[in-house]
């Protein structure tokens, strides 16, 4: 706790830098951004319990002002957050130890559209929709369209390493950047190399995608584009078995159909969730395959991966189920439809191989299930992210009477994530697919990097030897 | 909406980000606690025993007009407009608010208009046809009465003034001020119950919204159900696409923006307005970006008297996109709009005018 005239010092340096309109220490906006979407803080105050605030909140408007704004922290010592749209499910922006929340939201510019090479760039405090937005007058799309994009920023795209309904064909975010304007922990503004598929040296910058802000802060990017597809097709099937269903969308995605979207959900989530928001009460697996682009190719592209469901069983429900799909797909995570307090929930995401999917996602349900009996858990899954070497599973875990005591409650939760990320990590898989790390992982980093995760200590000392950076996220410790 | 029903709400909202996009508010002032997210975070908060009402944390919750974008971008239709009013308004009966609104409320007391006191005698003789024109018009923009009666007589009709120089009663309502704006509400519907109109012609869309939905839904009021509410500029849009009615064109050939006014998602007639100008000054509009479905509030409702700071910088937003967009003149109709919009218009290089001011210069 600072006492005597050192919060006050910092307050008026800061100020100096944004202005007395972009700098606060109001107990009601502290208290907004005491805690992203990250279940634990948000049961915090839901059970009436205080949460650690950030001792300022500064919105500066460019990143000569974040580099000072750095500068400043470095020399009191004090942590930094930065702070995009607060959307990030793992605690990336929690403050833990208080310090300078730095909302990145006034860098909101779209700096250039360049039509020919189909390039964006924008300054990283964007919202996601209001970019999709702008490249739309155009007739283009910024093709990364997660479910949180009207309230996440491009910042908060690359920093935990989004992945969007579509990256099956188009990519992660991550596979979508070009280049980045990056403020350092010292202050230093560097940009990376223009263009990333070059043998100039290392790509460095891809050590910032994935730092969730403990490496320093993403001003801007420049993120590819694609047209608008003329056509965008969408088609319902139904398998009776899981494995059957996992085999047609291995085959779909390496024969390179370029599905737009392949999303099977698991039987469980089939009869709770598809039933829930959608209103289909099928019994099986319930799988949404979709096609973009030019609508020949799209046609055939469809007509082939129909062809290898068939072959193994699905039925065919048609266009209109998975349409639906497309049209509500997003509903699954709102409320009323989506999940809510006093449930306990946790999005245990992981990534592995073909060959390691399907064990990953029994050993991991069955870890689960078996250890939280008493609590009466429900574990669904669904998969949706396909890369031409493996997918991922988006599991949940679900408790509807967790304890009320908020202490116990946080004691299940953390166990109950244990025995998840361990049964991920010991049959293959990585901690999560594109949720990032933030505070909710960070015990495990050590364990999934094993060998290497010395070096990136090292890293992060080289950059940040203050680590003023986002304390206590990604598996780093707090100030030093 | 009672206080716990609205607390229902507001814990959906609390969790839930959604409409952020579209918000206006965070949109100028980058500022998480002034999304619908951190209001009902705030409210809760409160509730919760986290946090206590101050003039910070009351600030937060007046700023709030009364979250038509929120209400409009819903991704699941929450009332969060209705939770905000009912807020307000316990609030208010609990003598907590902050000291703009205390200000406010002492006037309110005093007068029945947060504009002007004039006394206009309506004659509420027998008319199918009524006309409000509002205190808005009547203070804050008043070179549109001549326009909007040039342009009823047009149209060949001769309606009934009611409540002329008076609220509608929505401002009161969005301050939270219930029972003021029930007083308001029921003074129009009695003028136009006096006159036995058939139809109502209102010149705004926030009296149209006021009037089709907020009597009814917000206010627990009747309004009575075989009064046809009609916009002005429906009416001419009507009679230009018939045939009744033309328009000569300009021959300014600058190029202009429509500014979609502040309530205009409450009733998305996003054509009307355009299709008129289109008649008058074809080829040289440009559109805003943050226009129709996306359109932001100007500041001019009740933000511009509980928070002008944030209400100015809503104003100049408008503009700046206007500006951006390359525009050299901007248009709009509603009243409160205009003038506000009027207040900064000149900095951005920017001519202002009134949409019915054109429209009646040019009729055919
Ligand atoms: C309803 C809902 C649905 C979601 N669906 C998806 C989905 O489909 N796909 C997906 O990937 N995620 C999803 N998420 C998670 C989350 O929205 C994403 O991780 C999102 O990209 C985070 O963006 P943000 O701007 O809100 O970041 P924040 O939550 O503000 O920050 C996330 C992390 O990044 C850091 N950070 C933010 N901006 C910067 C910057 N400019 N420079 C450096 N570090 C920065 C923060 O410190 C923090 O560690 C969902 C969340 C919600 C609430
Ligand atoms: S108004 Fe709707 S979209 Fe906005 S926060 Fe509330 S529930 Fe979410």
């Amino acid at each position: 706790m600072r006492t005597g005239l050192v919060p006050d010092m910092i307050y008026s340096e800061l100020e100096e830098i944004v202005g007395a309109a972009y700098i606060s220490n109001s107990e009601s906006e502290k208290l907004v951004y005491s805690t992203d979407w990250f279940w634990l803080p948000q049961m915090w105050l839901d059970r009436g319990e205080q949460l650690r605030p950030p001792d300022y909140i500064v919105r500066p408007g460019t990143s000569e002002e974040i580099a000072e704004i750095l500068k400043i922290a470095n020399s009191y010592k004090i942590p930094v957050i930065p702070w995009g749209g607060g959307s990030g499910s793992q605690g990336g922006a929690v403050p833990i130890f208080g310090g300078i929340m730095l909302d990145v939201k006034r860098l909101n510019k779209v700096l250039e559209i360049d039509e020919r090479s189909l390039t964006v760039t924008a300054q990283a405090g964007i919202n996601g929709t209001q970019l999709e937005w702008a490249v739309n007058e155009k007739n283009l799309t910024l093709p990364h369209y997660p479910a949180s994009a009207n309230c996440a920023t491009l910042g908060g795209y690359l920093a935990p390493r989004g992945s969007g309904t579509i990256s099956t064909k188009y990519g992660k975010a991550e596979d979508l950047v070009l280049s980045m304007q990056v403020v350092l922990p010292n202050g230093e503004i560097i940009r990376t190399p223009k263009v990333p598929n070059h043998a100039g040296g290392p790509d460095f910058y891809r050590l910032f995608l994935g730092s969730e802000g403990t490496l320093g802060v993403i001003t801007e990017a420049t993120m590819q584009l694609d047209y608008l597809p003329e056509v965008r097709l969408f088609r319902a099937l139904l398998f009776d078995d899981l494995a059957k269903a996992l085999e047609a969308g291995r085959l779909i995605v390496t024969k390179r159909l370029e599905p737009t979207v392949i999303r099977l959900y698991d039987q469980k989530s089939t009869l709770s969730q598809v039933k829930k928001v959608l209103g289909y009460a099928f019994d099986g697996a319930y799988m949404v395959i979709g096609f973009d682009g030019d609508p020949d190719i799209a046609a055939l592209q469809e007509q082939k991966a129909l062809s290898i469901c068939a072959n193994l069983g699905a039925q065919d429900l048609g266009r209109e189920p998975g349409e639906a799909w497309w049209q509500h797909r997003y509903d699954f995570y709102y409320p009323p439809k989506g999940l809510h307090f006093p449930w306990m929930y946790g999005t245990t995401e992981s990534v592995t191989t073909f060959s390691n999917i399907e064990k990953l996602y029994y050993a991991q349900k069955e870890a689960v299930e078996s250890s939280y009996k008493d609590w009466d858990v429900d574990y669904i899954g669904h998969f949706s992210h396909w890369f031409h070497w493996g997918t991922m599973v988006y599991s949940r875990f679900i408790i509807k009477n967790p304890p009320e005591d908020a202490h116990e409650a946080l004691k299940l939760h953390n166990r109950i994530w244990n025995t998840a990320v361990t049964a991920a990590l010991e049959n293959g898989g990585m901690v999560n697919e594109h949720h990032g790390v933030g505070l909710k992982l960070s015990r495990f980093m050590r364990r999934q990097y094993g060998d290497a995760w010395p070096m990136l200590e090292r890293l992060k000392n080289a950059l940040d030897p203050n680590g003023i950076m986002n304390p206590g996220k990604v598996g780093f410790g707090g100030v030093k | 909406m009672t206080y716990q029903e609205a607390l229902e709400t507001l814990e959906k909202c609390r969790y839930c980000l959604m409409c952020r996009h579209a918000d206006p508010l965070s949109h100028v002032s980058f500022n998480e606690a002034l999304t619908p997210h951190g209001i009902a975070l705030t409210i809760y908060s409160e509730h919760k025993g986290l946090l206590s009402w101050n003039e910070d944390s009351l600030r937060t919750v007046f700023s709030e007009t009364d979250a038509g974008v929120a209400r409009s971008h819903c991704a699941t239709d929450q009332p969060f407009s209705e939770a905000v009013s009912a807020v307000k308004s316990e609030l208010l009966s609990q003598g907590k608010m902050p000291e703009t609104v205390a200000r406010l409320k002492e006037r309110l007391e005093q007068t029945p208009s947060f504009f002007g006191d004039a006394e206009f005698k309506s004659a509420l003789e027998q008319n199918d046809y009524a006309l409000f024109i509002s205190d808005e018009m009547q203070y804050l923009w008043p070179e549109s009465v001549n326009a909007v009666n040039t342009l009823i007589k047009a149209l060949t009709l001769s309606p009934a003034e009611i409540t002329r120089g008076k609220s509608s009663g929505f401002l009161a309502l969005s301050l939270g001020f219930m029972e003021q704006a029930k007083k308001q509400a029921k003074q129009l519907m009695t003028e136009l119950e006096a006159v036995k109109a058939k139809e109502l012609i209102v010149l705004s869309q926030t009296d149209l919204y006021t009037c089709r939905h907020v009597y009814a839904e917000r206010l627990g009021l009747s309004f009575p159900e075989e009064v046809k509410v009609t916009s002005l500029l429906a009416l001419l849009t009507q009679a230009y696409k018939n045939g009744k009615l033309s328009f000569k064109p300009s021959a300014d050939t600058r190029p202009y923006a429509y500014i979609d006014p502040s309530q205009a998602l409450r009733v998305k007639d996003f054509d009307s307005p355009r299709h008129l100008l289109g008649a008058i000054l074809p080829g040289n509009q440009v559109e805003l970006f943050w226009r129709k479905e996306r359109t932001h509030p100007t500041g001019s409702g009740s933000t511009w008297f509980s928070n002008p700071e944030l209400a100015e910088k809503l104003t100049r937003a408008r503009l700046e996109d206007a500006q951006k967009q390359g525009a050299e003149v901007i248009y709009c109709e509603d009243s409160a709009d205009l003038s506000q919009l009027n207040r900064y218009a000149a900095d951005y290089g920017l001519e202002l005018k009134g949409l019915y001011e054109l429209l009646a210069d040019h009729l055919g």
